[in-house]
């Protein structure tokens, strides 16, 4: 029979484990709290990044120049069919072609409004826009987009020709490769610079509404897209060599009912050049 | 009984607890390492343009590592994803010296939102890109063992 100096200090150590098992418990159910808290945490920061980066450069992060363009773009060509590498049309009774270079800055100045100025200071005619909206938006004629590769020669990187002009064919797969041209046109580096990387062409891409950019990224592995910048720029070469100026970019071809236009090499003396060689042909 | 707790007062069981915990740390360590060197190469090739990162897959002429580190995805809010990855493992390395609960959980936090963030990107390389970046999937791993080993390392801290 314990005595009662025992019973007591039976009692006061049973009282101390008791004290020591609920100080654990509350130790550990902090831990887990903190643990919680911490998890917490780290997926509201996970959440965050995520929401910044899927926006890749939509509208939140683009410069002043893309939304500039964007907004020029999307308002030239919205209603237009397009398809393929073709603007306008299908029956369209004059076909204009353009042997164009996405990095060249001739092809720029024809291409972006006189708003724009490319980086060699060179600033926009406001043509290519026009014959859009005077020719191609009335179902007058169609334009035509080739490759032909001339400044992009230039570029350190020997492979930027191939992979912007073939990242514009496969927008083209989704009834969108005037999109893409006119955004690089009017988002142009410097010539001889090496701007084209991969995050510039999904830039261009994502800035084209309705572009279903995984199916682009795929398509753009398509050996024919590649193919076709050979024949392309051999049809160009050879379009060009009738002029006196020699094969280059832009060229322009006009062929309507009545035949085919002389080709339009590099920048004519006004854009009356276009509305003549059109009326000879049409 | 006596002798156990003789054993126990003389503090004999925690060396065994130490030397685990010490080992976790020791394999954060290596791992967090391995994972700054990496981040510190990918850091470098990214700020100097260099497009030839040594990978299995092409895709047009160009080494699908750096069509990843190149594209859309390989920079946050304008800062290169290499150089986030680069902070983490600087950030978890320097949690290891902090003692008590709070480097501890530090350290898990950091290993975790980098596991996220990863998981993302490599998400994106796989159904977006559609290309592999060996390079970006061996720190994803690297986060991934160090959200595991941080987390045990916090949790059996106190038991």
């Amino acid at each position: 029979m314990a005595s009662r100096k025992e019973q007591k200090e039976q009692a006061r150590a049973a009282r101390l484990a008791q004290e020591q098992q609920a100080a654990e418990q509350a130790q550990r159910t902090r831990r887990l709290q903190i643990f919680g808290g911490v998890i917490a945490l780290a997926v509201v920061v996970i959440v965050a990044a995520i929401a910044i980066s899927s926006g890749g450069s939509t509208h939140k992060g683009q410069s002043a120049v893309a939304k500039a363009a964007v907004a020029h773009v999307n308002s030239l060509l919205a209603g237009i069919p397009q398809s393929g590498n073709t603007l306008g049309k299908p029956n369209a009774p004059i076909t204009i072609t353009e042997y164009g270079d996405l990095e060249c800055s001739i092809c720029d100045e024809l291409a972006t409004p006189a708003s724009f100025t490319n980086p060699e200071s060179q600033q926009g005619t406001g043509w290519e826009d026009k014959l859009i909206t005077e020719y191609v938006r009335t179902g007058k004629a169609k334009l035509v987009f080739r490759s032909m590769e001339t400044a992009s020669s230039s570029n350190p990187d020997a492979n930027a020709f191939t992979q912007q002009q073939v990242a514009a064919e496969a927008a083209g797969l989704q009834g969108k490769e005037w999109n893409f041209i006119e955004l690089m046109y009017n988002q142009q580096g410097a010539e001889g610079t090496n701007y084209v990387s991969e995050s510039y062409l999904q830039g261009l891409a994502k800035e084209i509404p309705g572009l279903n950019f995984k199916q682009w990224m795929a398509d753009r592995k398509l050996a024919r897209l590649k193919n076709q910048l050979s024949v392309d720029n051999a049809a160009g070469v050879a379009a060009g060599q009738s002029s006196p100026n020699g094969a280059g970019t832009p060229t322009i071809v006009i062929k309507g009912p009545l035949g085919q236009s002389a080709p339009i090499v590099g920048l004519p003396n006004g854009y009356g050049a276009y509305v003549s060689a059109i009326n000879r042909v049409g | 009984m006596a002798a156990e707790s003789a054993h126990e007062r003389a503090g004999l069981h925690r060396p065994t607890r130490r030397t685990n915990v010490s080992g976790l740390t020791r394999a954060i360590l290596v791992i967090a390492l391995v994972g700054l060197l990496e981040s510190i190469y990918l850091t470098y090739i990214h700020y100097h343009g260099i497009s030839a990162l040594p990978c299995f897959g092409a895709h047009g002429g160009q080494s699908s590592c750096a069509l990843v580190q190149t594209s859309v995805y390989s920079k946050l809010a304008g800062i290169p994803v290499a150089l986030l990855g680069l902070i983490g493992y600087v950030t978890i390395l320097a949690t290891l010296f902090i003692r008590g609960e709070l480097g501890r959980a530090a350290a898990f936090g950091v290993a975790l939102t980098g596991f996220g963030f990863s998981a993302y990107l490599t998400y994106r390389e796989i159904f977006t890109l559609k290309e592999i970046c060996e390079w970006c999937v061996g720190s994803a791993l690297m986060m991934t063992a160090l959200t595991i080993l941080t987390a045990i390392r916090y949790l059996r801290a106190g038991s």
